[in-house]
């Protein structure tokens, strides 16, 4: 196991290679260059226009400059952003990555289970109207094209009915004489977040250990507790309004990448667990005498599963054009709507920095899926 | 040793079917599965099922444990289990005759183990479903305990490695996947094991290994053994009664000497017929002319006569009468061994 993690940091670590060097001379077959957003202004005298080229190292051969730009990614030098200055690209994507890491987690996550549940019960429960209208509305959100039905839902839920606001990160009249940082406030935030994640995979497996898992109370009892106690924390701390501004700002994205991605999970799920369901071995759990219950969580799910955990690592690539996206549409200050606004503003630094933190986050992402699925199918030999 | 099969003041046979019939709802119509089958199998004792593919047998073993698709249907019949009969259960209540007194070696059993457990994992969860019969009242970890003993000491009455059973299925061979699945049929310590064709998908030197070994765990625990094949030879070797199954029904049963030396029934000779003897005479194959009939809309009258070499009128209209007695007997008109009309 630990042999084959190694590798597999490896072949990151090699991809990532390419990547950069591809990146960088994607970069050099196009018209401009790095100087372009300073040098292309023609009030600028030609010597100072040199002057510039020189200060970026763009007078040195190609081959010097790219091991110059390998040097400095290595170095985690990503120079100072244009649009941002002086803020250095690093500094913005730190800031932004989070926020998008945040928005996608959540609803990979959630729909990752919604979808599975789901798909999981239609083809359990077979015929009937739940099963058409599910698939029916399943087939029409996975059809959908996005930036129509985002604008959809911001048109229902926050100029129609105004529940949540309309886009951005926060609501700056709230914020005016906030103590502390939106940054310091969503750093806590994520890591309260991370915390309960935490604690209740700790208490799962430690119910499974004990063998209480089957009561199925017990796991939705701790759940309750540490979201309380979450919430009575954040309430006492006195930041908690902030929190919650923030909060009112994520649920409308999470919620439309959700429904659209949860879509495809349930349809393959359903599927997925079709086919499983005419397998010898499940007929072989029913003459065990097993609980139907278990035969379909224990044996038919969890077969079921394998494909639908192959798809979602598919689809995290995707996610990312889907995060360019969303995050304009919802004025959502991620690294999709950086990339973008950067590529906009011909800041080329922060460009290809973003490009790359979001290549490195595909990368990440692939990796532990691969993991994950060498944990769920024992047919899979760590190679 | 294994212990002996639990027992109960109930003294007549172990398993009496009644007129069982089981229907298929399709888009043709309903297929007529198993219509009014009649059998009784004593305790201890090994009742061979033959029959061509398609004709019944298959879904008659998985209606005794009412494991059946939807769309199928117990339209009547009894199967009556140790006094109780099975057919009028729930599901819930079925539950506690699966695997704890009726269990099953599959058709295909080596698709029978789940791919992402661990052999033995699959076994030890059967019997925790029924209370982990045979293990001493205890803590949890102590019966989990215990029973992986009991689990290892089946994997080496099948002839396995005890060492296997923390292997996933697909580690083992074929071989080995099937002796585990019969050492998981026996891990609840049933009275009464179902064989669907259990060796049909290994080779021939394997096959005859594994039915000699089933014969003899058989002899040793006691058990009752219902063995579904399509192939005469095996049910010569393993069987003390012989049925045999056409269209959907049973139409000869006896002794399994007696029908296989004087068979009543004109498919049954045609079944001998069709299979090589290796000690017996020398003798052409004699296949069964024709096809199976549909069992949407079969033939009226004697199933049979659209293939029968000694069909008269009364076959193409009459349903035959049963000759002979008891637990010997066919469903014919002209019997062989009667005078040919």
């Amino acid at each position: 196991m630990a042999g084959y993690l190694l590798r597999r940091l490896l072949q990151v670590l090699v991809t990532l290679f390419l990547f950069v060097t591809l990146s960088f001379f994607l970069i050099q077959a196009q018209p401009g260059d790095y100087s372009s957003f300073y040098s292309l202004n023609p009030k600028l005298p030609p010597e100072v226009q040199s002057r510039v080229r020189a200060q970026f190292g763009l007078d040195r051969p190609l081959g010097e400059q790219y091991l110059l730009h390998l040097k400095n990614f290595a170095t985690g030098n990503f120079g100072v952003s244009f649009s941002h200055y002086p803020q250095s690209v690093l500094e913005v994507i730190l800031e932004r990555l989070p926020r998008t890491a945040a928005l996608f987690l959540t609803a990979t996550v959630v729909s990752f289970y919604a979808g599975f549940f789901l798909g999981k019960m239609l083809a359990w429960r077979r015929g009937g109207w739940v099963e058409y209208s599910a698939t029916i509305s399943g087939v029409a959100l996975f059809t959908v094209f996005t930036p129509w039905f985002a604008l959809m839902m911001i048109w229902l839920f926050a100029f129609k009915l105004g529940w949540f606001p309309l886009g951005k990160f926060l609501d700056p009249l709230v914020w005016r004489n906030a103590p502390v940082s939106a940054n310091q406030v969503f750093g806590y935030m994520l890591f309260t977040g991370a915390a309960i994640a935490v604690i209740l995979f700790l208490a799962m497996l430690l119910l499974a250990q004990l063998g209480l898992r089957r009561r199925g109370w017990l796991p939705a009892a701790v759940a309750i507790i540490c979201v309380a106690s979450a919430v009575i924390a954040w309430a006492g701390s006195g930041v908690g309004y902030l929190a919650l501004d923030i909060l009112k700002h994520m649920v409308l994205p999470i919620a439309t990448l959700t429904l659209i991605s949860f879509a495809g999970t349930m349809l393959l799920t359903r599927n997925s667990m079709l086919e499983t369901l005419r397998e010898d071995y499940i007929t072989a759990a029913r003459a065990k005498g097993l609980p139907e219950k278990v035969v379909r969580d224990r044996h038919a799910a969890r077969n079921a599963l394998l494909p639908v955990v192959t798809s979602l690592v598919f689809s995290l690539a995707f996610a990312v054009d889907g995060g360019v996206i969303t995050e304009s549409v919802f004025s959502w200050p991620g690294m999709g709507l950086t990339l973008l606004d950067a590529v906009l503003s011909e800041d080329l630094p922060l460009a290809m920095g973003a490009l790359v933190f979001v290549g490195l986050l595909a990368l990440v992402a692939h990796a532990v899926a691969d993991v994950l699925y060498v944990y769920l199918d024992p047919r899979i030999r760590y190679q | 040793m294994l212990d002996q099969p639990s027992h109960t003041p109930f003294t007549g046979p172990l398993l009496q079917v009644r007129d069982l019939t089981l229907h298929y709802r399709t888009r043709q119509g309903d297929v007529r599965a198993v219509d009014g089958v009649t059998f009784s199998l004593g305790r201890g004792q090994v009742l061979g099922l033959v029959g061509e593919s398609g004709c019944g047998k298959t879904s008659l073993g998985m209606g005794l444990l009412k494991l059946l698709p939807s769309n199928a249907r117990l339209v009547r019949g009894e199967i009556i289990f140790d006094g109780q009969d099975l057919a009028p259960l729930n599901d819930a209540q079925m539950r506690r005759y699966r695997w704890r007194r009726i269990a099953m070696i599959f058709q295909a059993a080596m698709n029978a183990l789940d791919p992402v457990y661990r052999v033995g994992e699959q076994i030890l969860e059967a019997m925790e479903a029924h209370a982990w019969p045979g293990i001493e009242d205890g803590p949890a970890g102590q019966k989990r305990r215990q029973a992986r003993e009991k689990v290892k000491e089946l994997f080496r009455l099948v002839g396995l490695d005890p060492e296997l059973m923390d292997r996933y299925p697909h580690e083992l061979s074929g071989g080995m996947r099937q002796r585990a699945v019969i050492a998981m049929s026996l891990a609840c310590r049933p009275d009464l094991v179902i064989a669907d064709e259990p060796t049909t998908a290994l080779d021939v030197i394997v096959q005859e290994r594994i039915l000699r070994e089933l014969k003899s765990i058989q002899k040793e625990l006691g058990l009752s053994l219902l063995y579904i094949t399509h192939d005469v030879a095996v049910v010569a070797e393993v069987a003390d009664q012989v049925g045999v199954m056409y269209a959907g029904q049973l139409v000869e049963l006896g002794d399994t000497p007696q029908v296989f030396h004087q068979p009543m029934h004109p498919y049954t000779a045609g079944l001998l017929a069709s299979f090589p003897s290796i000690r017996g005479e020398k003798r052409p194959l004699a296949a069964l002319p024709g096809e199976p009939p549909s069992l949407v809309a079969p033939p009226s009258g004697c199933r049979f006569h659209p293939r029968c070499p000694r069909a008269t009128k009364e076959c193409r209209q009459e349903v035959p009468p049963v000759v002979g007695q008891g637990n010997a007997w066919a469903a014919c008109w002209h019997p062989l061994g009667a005078a040919q009309p």
